[in-house]
């Protein structure tokens, strides 16, 4: 099952960074991805599932994670509140997602990034700015009809620190989160948008690239 | 006759393997990459974070010659150096995801020997050192706040956990604690101060200064940011009081890092955004009085003292530069062999010199 997930997903980013996204911040082309409902979604105690470790591992893997491939330049004083950042290169597939929170941001070293990472307990945290420059590509995300909630969805999702982490939980269910889930919820949860382009089971962080309702206003590498 | 040749040939074969061992132990000497003068001299430890594993380059202060390089296991953020044993600590923070670590690397910097302390929670992404332990702050909110971790140098083992409060903030040892920023119930601005033995916490309004970055000055916590403008605030080591507090004029952003040089007090704004300045501000490091600028050739992400001299990490370049602060003069520059640096930290090992 996560085998095809990681080659279908390198297709996905093979299109994803093609030339034709070189100019301007038009969207890329990205194939469909898998996004159906894995067999481990049934385990309703997704934290046992974590502490699974082949399993986990190789979910995970598959899901998030990367940094050995290139560094970028992206600009945090150029975001606003409740912008998403989503980092990928080449060994992360999906990559990673974050919502920035402009109120704790002081520079690189500041720690601004709304977003869940592994840990079993208090998955949701502040990450740091520096982190997301150790990626190949950044892309700053605003929801453009949504700029008057952006407060409101920011707040939405420092609620949820402390919350663990599971890619196993659907995306309706609020007690987990990964981390592009963390932004789809708030997004969803405050202003009523859904910001999974292509629907299914997992938001990956190319789905809010994809999004009908996002911009991308900066891209860096 | 013929048999008082042997003594000689015996003699001549000792001399034979005795240089033969001697060359082997040379290049084998070599091949480690051991620094040669370095052993006991002054060196500096400059963090380059690089993706995926982070290398602490190790530069002989004496010669300005890159020492060593010392592979981390991946990605660290912050570097401190304990001033008893000459330890470098590293906060391994790791990636995202499944890339993500928990540990802090103890670095011997002369033999380049590492020792990685596992930590109960992930991703450490700065350190200080105080009172022979290490502290680090980790991106993980718990209901009582922030995590730290601290970790027995000598013994390499964690001696234990705490909360600050808030959302992770700046962090910083002044006045032999660690110094923090955090956000009280009502979302006032704190100035936290932990115990380093005992990991007791006291806290005091921070008033409405920004803060962004933590230094120390005379034995005492500075706390660095905007209040309206660019400012320095003094801060009483023991009743958290403010003692002072100044504007840092000629940044193009608010101050963000400082170090004590001697009786100088070097202020820097970098903060990862543009503009990057190319200029550091000397104040008074008792009064905090403005000295002047101080122009780099470079842009200054990192700085150490080393006696009477200062040490920028240039990231535009890579390189280590030596500066006397009283002239301006580049005393030596050293190229890290990584330009365009995402971040860097350095610190000094054995700074008598």
């Amino acid at each position: 099952m996560y085998r095809i997930i990681r080659v279908a997903s390198l297709a996905a980013l093979a299109l994803l960074v093609l030339p034709q996204a070189a100019f301007g911040l038009t969207k890329p082309f990205v194939a469909p991805h898998p996004d159906r409902a894995p067999a481990e979604a049934q385990m309703t105690a997704s934290l046992s599932a974590l502490e699974d470790a082949s399993l986990s591992y190789d979910a995970l893997a598959s899901l998030s994670g990367g940094g050995s491939g290139g560094t970028n330049a992206i600009a945090f004083t150029s975001l606003y509140d409740s912008d998403i950042v989503v980092v990928l290169d080449p060994s992360s597939v999906t990559g990673h997602a974050g919502l920035f929170d402009r109120s704790h941001y002081t520079g690189i070293s500041s720690y601004s990034v709304l977003s869940a990472n592994i840990s079993p307990s208090n998955g949701v945290q502040y990450e740091k700015c520096a982190k997301y420059r150790l990626y190949e590509w950044a892309y700053a995300l605003r929801v453009p009809q949504e700029v008057g909630h952006r407060v409101a969805v920011r707040d939405y999702a420092a609620r949820q620190l402390r919350k663990p982490y599971s890619v196993f939980a659907s995306k309706t269910d609020l007690k987990s989160f990964y981390c592009s889930k963390l932004a789809w919820v708030a997004y969803r949860n405050v202003t009523g948008i859904d910001l999974d382009g292509d629907g299914g089971f997992w938001v990956w962080p190319v789905d809010l690239i994809l999004s009908d309702y996002t911009s991308v206003v900066g891209r860096w590498s | 006759m013929p048999g008082a040749a042997r003594p000689w040939l015996f003699v001549g074969v000792i001399v034979a393997l005795a240089v033969a061992l001697g060359a082997v132990a040379v290049i084998g000497w070599r091949g480690s990459d051991a620094p040669s003068g370095a052993a006991s001299g002054p060196l500096a430890v400059v963090l380059l974070p690089d993706v995926g594993r982070s290398t602490l380059v190790v530069v002989d202060l004496r010669t300005g010659a890159v020492a060593r390089r010392v592979a981390l296991r991946s990605t660290a953020t912050d570097i401190a150096v304990d001033a008893s044993s000459g330890l470098v600590v590293a906060a391994q923070s790791g990636g995202f995801g499944p890339d993500v670590d928990s540990a802090a690397s103890l670095t011997d910097v002369r033999t380049g020997a590492v020792r990685y302390v596992e930590l109960p929670v992930i991703d450490p992404g700065d350190v200080v050192c105080a009172g022979g332990r290490a502290f680090l702050l980790h991106s993980v909110v718990e209901a009582s706040g922030t995590v730290f971790s601290a970790v027995d140098i000598a013994s390499a083992r964690l001696a234990g956990t705490g909360n600050v409060p808030g959302p992770p903030g700046q962090w910083g040892s002044a006045g032999g604690a660690v110094w923090t920023t955090g956000e009280g119930p009502g979302g006032g601005r704190l100035l936290c101060r932990i115990d380093p033995a005992t990991l007791s916490m006291s806290s005091f309004a921070l008033g409405t200064m920004r803060p962004m970055g933590l230094a120390e000055s005379a034995g005492r916590p500075v706390v660095l940011g905007s209040d309206r403008v660019g400012a320095a605030a003094v801060i009483d080591p023991l009743d958290g009081s403010l003692e002072t507090s100044v504007s840092v004029p000629g940044l193009l952003q608010a101050p963000r890092r400082a170090v004590q040089v001697g009786a100088r007090f070097a202020v820097g704004d970098w903060s990862g955004d543009e503009p990057e300045g190319r200029a550091l501000r000397l104040l008074d490091a008792v009064t905090l009085h403005d000295l002047g600028p101080l122009r780099v050739d470079g842009i200054p992400c990192a700085l150490a003292a080393w006696g009477e001299r200062l040490l920028v990490v240039d990231r535009e370049g890579g390189r280590l530069l030596v500066i006397d602060p009283s002239s301006g003069r580049v005393l030596s520059s050293t190229d890290l062999g990584e330009p365009g640096l995402v971040f860097s930290e350095v610190v000094v090992v054995g700074a008598g010199g």
